[in-house]
């Protein structure tokens, strides 16, 4: 997929880790990972609302496209 | 009533398919060796092809009897949306085209017999719908598992979907 999740990037610039993240957010750390390694088929606006909220950051932050 | 799960109509069914299978089993054999130790008398026969013919299908109809063992089998487990029932919706539906070729020449084998046909005209009319009966059944379960692939890819998006 050509939609690359970014996640680990931002979790390490605000030095904060995947567990953290997933107990702030409220879903389980093996949902974060699947998200993390780029395995997911879709991610819920509530989801990136939570991640950016946790993170300060903006979606484009967090998703990028790759041609 | 329960239709998945232990205890079910699913549980039921698959139990009742074993015991067809086991019987289907024992018929099968049973036949095969009435024809052998009975060799001479089956020659003389005029549907003597036919019945050859036929018992052909008695293999097909067994393996589609296992897959739809297999497939009850995953339904009282609970995996109803199995990509294995995949594979076995598959493995059932060329086994239901294999039923309806071998009815095809068994009707056509039977229409070619002019020396019977007037008296026994029933015989291969009921081939033919036998033939047809399986030919739709075929198409139904390739509708199936188009149905079923469509469902699975859902369940997977649904899952994968954080």
């Amino acid at each position: 997929m050509a939609i690359i999740v970014n996640l680990d990037v931002m979790l390490a610039k605000r030095k904060m880790s995947s567990l953290e993240l997933a107990e702030k957010i409220g879903i389980t750390p093996a949902n974060l990972s699947v998200l993390k390694t780029n395995k997911g088929k879709a991610i819920r606006f509530s989801t990136l609302d939570a991640i950016c909220n946790a993170l300060d950051c903006t979606p484009g932050d967090i998703l990028e496209y790759k041609k | 009533m329960k239709i998945l799960g232990k205890k079910s109509l699913s549980s039921a069914i698959e139990k009742g398919l074993v015991v067809l299978l086991i019987l289907g089993i024992f018929i099968t054999i049973s036949v095969g060796m009435w024809i052998i130790l009975d060799w001479e008398k089956w020659m003389g026969f005029f549907l003597t092809k036919t019945i050859f013919i036929a018992y052909l299908s008695s293999l097909p109809v067994l393996i589609m009897v296992v897959e739809f063992i297999k497939i009850f089998q995953n339904l009282k487990n609970e995996k109803a949306f199995d990509k294995q029932n995949l594979k076995f919706l598959k493995v059932s539906y060329i086994a239901s085209f294999t039923i309806c070729a071998i009815y095809l020449i068994n009707t056509f084998i039977l229409l070619l017999d002019t020396k019977w046909i007037d008296t026994f005209i029933v015989y291969p009319m009921l081939m033919a719908i036998i033939a047809i009966v399986f030919f739709f059944f075929g198409i139904g379960l390739i509708v199936l598992t188009e149905i079923y692939k469509k469902a699975i890819q859902f369940k997977e998006e649904n899952e994968l979907t954080i």
